[in-house]
């Protein structure tokens, strides 16, 4: 999307090291998306919440919200690439007054959806207080709508709002969860955490409507009109869906059948053994993440549009053979740059796998775990990035067979490694995703090899 | 050979763009023969561009037309092939077959029949895939990006991708619809082009006679057209000899034409053109000299006979003033500007005579001003009269001499009715004139000449000719007798339409075993008999 590829590219060629190290970081958080920065906010208020509230409350609130999340991603993953391609269209046949209605669509249908599933689930599946249950449906459908909302985030170009929204409103939740548990007691942490969410998602939608929503609606721009999208693109929904289902399978799985596993609240489970080991290493990948981001929304982006103009402007077949040898060494060295980045980062973690984990107050066990999974997310953030690269060229069938597979093995080893014994736990993940880098690479190639042949594809 | 009880169509016409849905000089011609054959059950294959909304017929349908099937080029492929995946080894085998076609042409017989297996094998796997899954096949692009390199690696690869589709999507449909062409005994097309290729398909697969008339020449009006094209942008180098590089598109677009032209010529039975010329320009084109038949137009003649006897008439009335006329369109390429200046001479040496010109003015106004504005300068006010749309019966019985002074003809019906009337010609060599004032060679007795051929352009041979057959009545009424004869003789529509009657009972064989080759004689077999049934139609077109 071409806006906030835009501004990086300003800040990337002023040049100076700072501004450089100011892009990564912008883009890291864009890319790495809300759910790392929820996992950071969850275990800085786990910690500070410690100090005034039982273990047990703390263990309902933080699996509440991982459920919340969960739950929200499986839900939205499907919407999430139809709408991207939807306002892509939009964007490109210049109606960007569309754009904007489809999000309220969106956002409605989603809310609606949000709000069914929250309910049976806390409704009817948990156990708690009426308080309780009512915040924690209502943190659902609230970080269902941030992430369709995140949705439209990169085609803005006031990316500076944007970050400082969500460090507002995930400042805000941990402030008001604190507040609200201090002066309402344990039942209304959620109610607190909820209530923040709330606040970014009116920063959101404020940054969203005030470059989206400037032109006034146009009558004629329907916001139920993605729903077509749906069935015009089935293999997206489906591709969104099996993603989002496959990051959360192994944890899912971790939940419902490890004998380890913690019962919560009713159908609600924990497995600290797995869970603190996976997701301090997803934060590993915010580094390589960000480095990919930024030169594929960068250089990457313009070499493509090169491609493409090369041929638009009548360019000889040895023209655009150049602009595709172009575009390839910039997805190549944008690949370099991300494992160099990873390598070093997940070398290194791995390295201090055992102080890192005592300083979060987990055991041998797990730090063993988190030496797996740390392993995992290094493939993980190989496997996102050439999916994203995957998209870019339009390749819904390779994509889809990556991300299926990538769901389905994560599913079945997990199950399989809890079935084992501990020594095995992480390497279901492992497989997994080292399946997907497979595929997605082997798929990358191929289209990359017919690259200009698939230009002139209908 | 021929039943009523049976389904199948005697003939099956391949036309495209012409009839039932637009009317014109083909479907004039179309329409009356269908007419006045009615002992033969006719099918149409009617090649479109694109199906516009709401088309209705230009013409009466016969009731001999027992079925119209119709495909469109341009229309986004619906259908038109199966829709599985494009089997592998077919493709390659295609594309095999096409790169050996493209890259090392053959000539001749050789080029037909690699040509037509190319069609069959298309016809294979039409079957089983459509266009745009074969389209698709990674062999496809390796020949086309080889095609490329070989013929245009300089050129916009965008446009040369896709004209090269518009070039193979036509084909593949034409193929893919064969089996829609009913079977018939024989195929005729009234040109080369689609309706030629898909006639050539049709008739190689029923084992059917293929018959080819044209009336322009396909080949060379599409050429003339790419010349002229817009739509394609010629490079902007300008060479030292100031020579310019047509485009490459410009180039292949002509000689996709003309290799359909090709096949035509060369799968075709037989073919017939209206004159001379124009069968030269088809040998030029690749057909064969010993399969062309000139069939020219024909009029129905008896129509003009009074006129003769109110001419003569009317020519005793105004004794001593002569009257020359022109009948045709006040435009450029009737070139009615040298027609002024011949009349000034004429009207030099006898001053009693008078121009009529009869023709609508309003088709180019700047030039028909411009002729008004000439006729002043040469003082020729009283001795020009602009007519406008006139009948041509009307004029023709108070005519001495008919003249026709265009750049490029076909075979002119002013001729014709001219000398139907007895009126003598003074014409400029172009189209069919020569041998409609002369006689063709093949013309034994010639009856003579019927008037003057002079050279395009040239107002003093113009006015010599003009001048001694208006100062020689005799030599005007001799030289109106023999185009009258030769009209008769040759140009009678029962004459044209007898000749279609017989050719449409021919096998292949037929017309493999008599060769009924050298035109001049299967020509003085027509012409020996005259039937004395009057057919049912007039088969004039204009």
């Amino acid at each position: 999307m071409a806006g906030i590829g835009f501004e990086l590219r300003k800040i990337s060629r002023s040049g100076s090291l700072e501004s450089i190290f100011r892009s990564y970081a912008f883009s890291g958080v864009i890319s790495s998306g809300p759910w790392i920065i929820s996992i950071l906010s969850l275990v800085f208020l786990t910690r500070v919440l410690h100090l005034f509230l039982s273990k047990e409350s703390i263990q309902l609130f933080s699996a509440s919200v991982t459920h919340c999340y969960a739950f929200s991603l499986i839900l939205v993953g499907p919407q999430q690439l139809v709408l991207t391609r939807h306002a892509a269209d939009k964007f490109f046949a210049k109606k960007r007054d569309s754009i904007f209605p489809a999000c309220y669509g969106a956002l409605t249908l989603t809310a609606v959806l949000a709000l069914a599933v929250g309910g049976i689930f806390f409704g009817t599946m948990v156990d708690g207080t009426v308080l309780y249950r009512m915040s924690a449906v209502a943190l659902l459908v609230m970080v269902s709508c941030i992430f369709i909302i995140s949705n439209y985030l990169t085609a803005l170009r006031d990316y500076k709002s944007v970050v400082w929204s969500f460090f507002f409103g995930y400042a805000a939740s941990c402030v008001l969860a604190y507040l609200s548990a201090k002066v309402y007691g344990e039942d209304a942490i959620i109610l607190g955490f909820a209530a923040g969410h709330g606040v970014l998602f009116v920063l959101l939608m404020l940054c969203l409507h005030r470059e989206f929503g400037a032109g006034g609606h146009s009558s004629t721009a329907n916001a139920w009109d993605f729903l077509g999208y749906f069935f015009r693109f089935p293999m997206l929904m489906a591709c969104g869906f099996f993603y989002n289902l496959g990051i959360w399978a192994d944890k899912l799985m971790f939940w419902w059948f490890a004998e380890s596993r913690q019962n919560i609240s009713g159908s609600l489970y924990a497995a600290p053994i797995y869970d603190t080991a996976i997701y301090l290493s997803l934060l590993s990948i915010v580094p390589g993440m960000a480095v990919f981001f930024l030169k594929l929304e960068t250089e990457f982006a313009d070499r493509y549009q090169a491609f493409f103009d090369s041929i638009q402007d009548g360019g000889s077949l040895s023209d655009i053979r150049q602009a595709k040898q172009n575009v390839i060494t910039t997805l190549r060295s944008g690949l370099a740059q991300l494992f160099k980045v990873q390598l070093l980062t997940t070398a290194l973690l791995v390295a201090f796998a055992r102080p890192i984990a005592e300083s979060f107050g987990i055991g041998a066990t797990q730090a063993g775990i988190f030496q797996v999974t740390l392993f995992g997310a290094f493939l993980l953030v190989c496997f996102l990035s050439m999916l994203t690269a995957l998209f870019y060229f339009d390749d819904q069938r390779g994509a889809l067979l990556a991300s299926a597979v990538f769901a389905l093995t994560n599913a079945g080893l997990g199950f399989l490694t809890i079935k084992l014994n501990e020594a095995w736990y992480g390497f279901g993940f492992v497989v997994a995703a080292g399946l997907g880098v497979m595929i997605v690479a082997h798929r990358l190639n191929a289209r990359v090899a017919r690259l200009e042949e698939m230009a002139f594809h209908r | 050979m021929k039943s009523a009880f049976q389904p199948k169509p005697d003939v099956c016409l391949l036309l495209e763009g012409t009839y039932p849905y637009v009317s014109g000089g083909v479907s004039t011609w179309v329409h009356q023969i269908i007419n006045a054959l009615p002992e033969y059950q006719f099918s149409l294959f009617f090649i479109g561009s694109e199906k516009a909304a709401n088309v209705k017929f230009k013409y009466t349908l016969p009731p001999n037309i027992i079925s119209i099937e119709e495909i469109y080029l341009h229309e986004p492929a619906r259908g038109g092939g199966g829709s599985g995946r494009a089997p592998d080894d077919d493709c390659e085998e295609l594309m095999g077959m096409l790169r050996a076609f493209l890259m090392e042409p053959s000539a001749g017989p050789a080029e037909t029949t690699a040509f037509l297996a190319i069609a069959r094998k298309i016809m294979k796997v039409s079957k089983v895939a459509s266009f745009d899954a074969v389209w698709n096949h990674p062999t496809v692009w390796g020949l086309v990006c080889d095609i490329y390199e070989k013929h245009a690696p300089e050129e916009s690869f965008l446009d040369f991708f896709w004209a090269v589709r518009a070039l193979c999507e036509p084909i593949w449909k034409i193929v893919s619809a064969s089996e829609q062409v009913p079977p018939a005994r024989m195929y005729h097309s009234l040109c080369t082009g689609y309706a030629g290729f898909a006639a050539g398909i049709a008739a190689s697969n029923y084992e059917s006679a293929f018959l080819l008339s044209e009336h322009g020449i396909y080949v060379r009006e599409r050429v003339s057209e790419l010349q002229k094209a817009r739509w394609i942008t010629d490079p902007p180098v300008i060479r030292p000899d100031l020579y310019r590089q047509p485009a490459m598109l410009r180039l292949i677009w002509i000689e996709f034409f003309k290799l359909l032209g090709r096949f035509a010529y060369q799968t075709a039975n037989y073919v017939t053109s209206l004159f001379e010329n124009n069968a030269r320009t088809q040998v030029e084109f690749g057909a064969d000299p010993c399969r062309i038949e000139i069939i020219p137009n024909g009029i129905h003649v008896p129509d003009f006979y009074q006129l003769r006897g109110k001419r003569r008439a009317a020519r005793q009335l105004n004794y001593g003033r002569k009257n020359v006329g022109f009948i045709g369109r006040v435009v450029p390429i009737k070139d009615v500007k040298t027609l002024l200046k011949s009349a000034r001479l004429v009207v030099n040496v006898l001053p009693d005579t008078q121009f009529l010109i009869a023709g609508p003015m309003d088709e180019e106004p700047a030039y028909a001003e411009e002729c008004q504005t000439l006729v002043q300068h040469l003082g020729l006010q009283d001795h020009v009269k602009f007519l406008g749309s006139v009948k041509v019966h009307e004029l023709l019985g108070e005519l001495d001499l008919m003249l026709l002074t265009s750049i490029s003809e076909g075979l002119p019906f002013v001729v014709l009715e001219s000398y139907a009337a007895g009126v003598p010609i003074v014409s400029t060599d172009v189209g069919a004139c020569r041998e409609l004032i002369e006689g063709r060679p093949e013309e034994k007795p010639n009856f003579g000449p019927g008037g003057f051929v002079v050279p395009v352009g040239n107002a003093e041979q113009l006015a010599d000719g003009m001048i001694r057959i208006l100062t020689d009545p005799l030599l005007g009424d001799q030289m109106g007798d023999a185009g009258r004869q030769r009209v008769e003789a040759h140009y009678a529509s029962q004459t044209v339409i007898k000749r279609y009657r017989q050719l449409y009972q021919l096998t292949p064989k037929d017309f493999s075993r008599t060769g009924l080759g050298p035109l001049h004689r299967v020509k003085s077999d027509t012409t020996s008999n005259v039937p004395a049934v009057r057919p049912t139609t007039n088969v004039i077109s204009r």
